[in-house]
């Protein structure tokens, strides 16, 4: 069944290459290069070992991108998205026996992919944002670079402890905000915007699908944010089935902004849930603040809550810049045995966009 | 301590796009994600855009075509040409008929040879969505323009119109209605932004 899908979806795809070909030449060429280098410092303690660590901050890492696109007639547009992060001591893989930096840096891939779009909507190919990546992370609060429902990207990489003596577990393996399917090597098409609304869907390898909806409206007052999606594994794993995503954000225009998300993954006898709450405030044009509160329950092991509590302060003194404050506490409530201490961490550092 | 049934989520959902809906008034708006993604808008070195133009056959670029160069540069020497050539039989215009409105109608017109460029990307940015939703808060601007009666901005609206009424209907002069409206949009954005 799935088979027959791609097959269809290659027969699309060439048919808009053929139809392209067809069309006049083009109207419009861009060709363009951005990027980012977003670096911190980050001070952990876990109640037996405090470290300073100098790193990449995951949140949203140092990268460049190049971006491409050719507008031909009768409203066709083709496009490139090339999407490369190098990251020197991710801030989500410090953990305390680390010595010196992380091993060497290499090119991760984030985006290599096509678009061909029209009035009817856009057709992706390539390795990219599966349809629902994303909707567990709609955020309006101008704080996403300290602190978003994604709290394992900060610390991610420590162990919790208790007396001295070190888990197997980590904060990224006890909580998950379940982003859909992230990126993947796929075939993705969106729908055009009706008065707010769009709509997604992408196959990738291993039969993973999935479809989303997401929101956007401006109601003069306030603005709205929204998406939800439905992933299904496919046969690319033999634990998980599939995910259930969601999330909204609401920004009045006074500042005040309230971000809710929740998601919940299909898996064999545990089904872990992540619920995300985060009150945010915008003041004096560059600066941001936010609290949040999140827990993900049954990821670690069955009934296990991993409880997060996070502030972030964003001050932006021209726009390509930002510097930031990030501090969580990574808690974790074991159902079996006792509760390991909390894992404080605490991150100050500056992206710039160049 | 508490859990949350998918059902409850789904309910709550639901509810926000029942208030969307609601919100007739709601005009979509461009949300670009901003969480693990690269940070919007301008760069360090890039300036505004946020972006080293490599190569764009409309505003040129680091490296532009060489054809395209030489294309820019020829049209710049003919729309100069042009414009000379078109300035002496204006001034003669002006002298012989004593037109001061005509020479500035005129004067107006060279503005938009000088501004094509410019006003071809206002026309790719009114076909952008974010475009097309400030376009009809512009729209809804001059409406209320209409209607503030007595105002200069009105009088200078009809006397546009008496103007436009003159018998020039060629394509070009179409266009040139259209950069009119790109200019009082200008002025229009200029004041927002103050």
């Amino acid at each position: 069944m799935m088979q027959k899908k791609f097959k269809l979806s290659f027969v699309v795809l060439a048919l808009i290459a053929a139809a392209l070909l067809a069309v006049s030449p083009a109207n419009a060429v861009d060709f363009a290069i951005s990027g980012q280098i977003n670096r911190a410092a980050l001070y952990a303690d876990d109640g037996h070992t405090a470290k300073w660590f100098f790193v990449d901050n995951d949140n949203s890492s140092t990268r460049f991108r190049f971006t491409g696109s050719n507008d031909f007639e009768k409203d066709w547009k083709v496009g490139i998205v090339w999407e490369v992060e190098m990251q020197s001591n991710p801030s989500n893989e410090m953990d305390m026996d680390l010595n010196g930096d992380t091993t060497d840096v290499t090119f991760n891939e984030r985006k290599m992919e096509f678009w061909v779009g029209n009035a009817w909507g856009k057709a992706w190919l390539g390795q990219g944002d599966m349809a629902s990546n994303g909707t567990s992370e709609v955020d309006l609060s101008g704080t996403t670079v300290a602190a978003y429902s994604s709290v394992g990207d900060v610390g991610g990489g420590f162990f919790f402890q208790d007396n001295g003596v070190y888990s197997t577990t980590t904060v990224g393996g006890s909580r998950s905000n379940f982003d859909g399917l992230s990126r993947k090597d796929r075939v993705r098409y969106d729908t055009p915007t009706f008065a707010g609304f769009s709509g997604s869907g992408s196959i990738g390898n291993s039969s993973i699908w999935d479809v989303a909806l997401r929101y956007a409206g401006d109601f003069g007052w306030a603005k709205l944010a929204a998406a939800a999606a439905w992933s299904d594994y496919g046969t690319s794993s033999s634990t998980n089935d599939n995910i259930l995503s969601s999330s909204a954000s609401l920004l009045f225009d006074f500042g005040l902004n309230l971000t809710a998300s929740y998601a919940y993954r299909k898996q064999d006898n545990t089904d872990p849930y992540n619920i995300f709450g985060k009150v945010g405030y915008k003041f004096l044009e560059k600066h941001a603040v936010s609290v949040q509160y999140s827990r993900t329950e049954n990821l670690s092991a069955k009934d296990d809550k991993g409880d997060t509590f996070g502030i972030g302060y964003v001050f932006s003194p021209w726009k390509s810049v930002e510097f930031y404050g990030t501090y969580y506490i990574y808690m974790l409530d074991r159902d079996a045995g006792s509760n390991p201490d909390d894992i404080n961490v605490g991150m100050i550092g500056g992206r710039v966009k160049f | 301590m508490f859990k949350f049934k998918p059902v409850s989520w789904i309910t709550l959902l639901i509810s926000l796009a029942i208030i969307a809906l609601l919100g007739c008034n709601a005009k979509p708006f461009d949300y670009q994600p901003a969480a693990g993604e690269m940070k919007e808008g301008p760069g360090v070195f890039t300036g505004k855009s946020g972006e080293l133009n490599i190569y764009d056959s409309k505003k040129g670029g680091i490296f532009p075509k060489d054809s395209d160069a030489e294309d820019a540069e020829t049209s710049g020497a003919k729309t100069a040409q042009t414009t000379e050539a078109a300035g002496t039989a204006a001034a003669a215009a002006a002298g012989s008929q004593g037109n001061a409105q005509e020479f500035k109608d005129f004067q107006e017109f060279q503005q938009w040879q000088e501004e094509k460029a410019k006003f071809h990307e206002y026309q790719q940015w009114k076909k952008s969505p974010e475009g097309s939703a400030d376009l009809k808060e512009f729209q809804e601007y001059q409406q209320w323009q209409k209607s503030a009666k007595g105002s200069s901005d009105f009088k200078e609206f009809q006397e546009y119109q008496e103007w436009k009424k003159s018998g020039r209907s060629s394509a070009e002069y179409k266009e040139f209605q259209e950069w009119r409206e790109f200019k009082a949009y200008q002025e229009w954005k200029k004041s927002q932004t103050k």
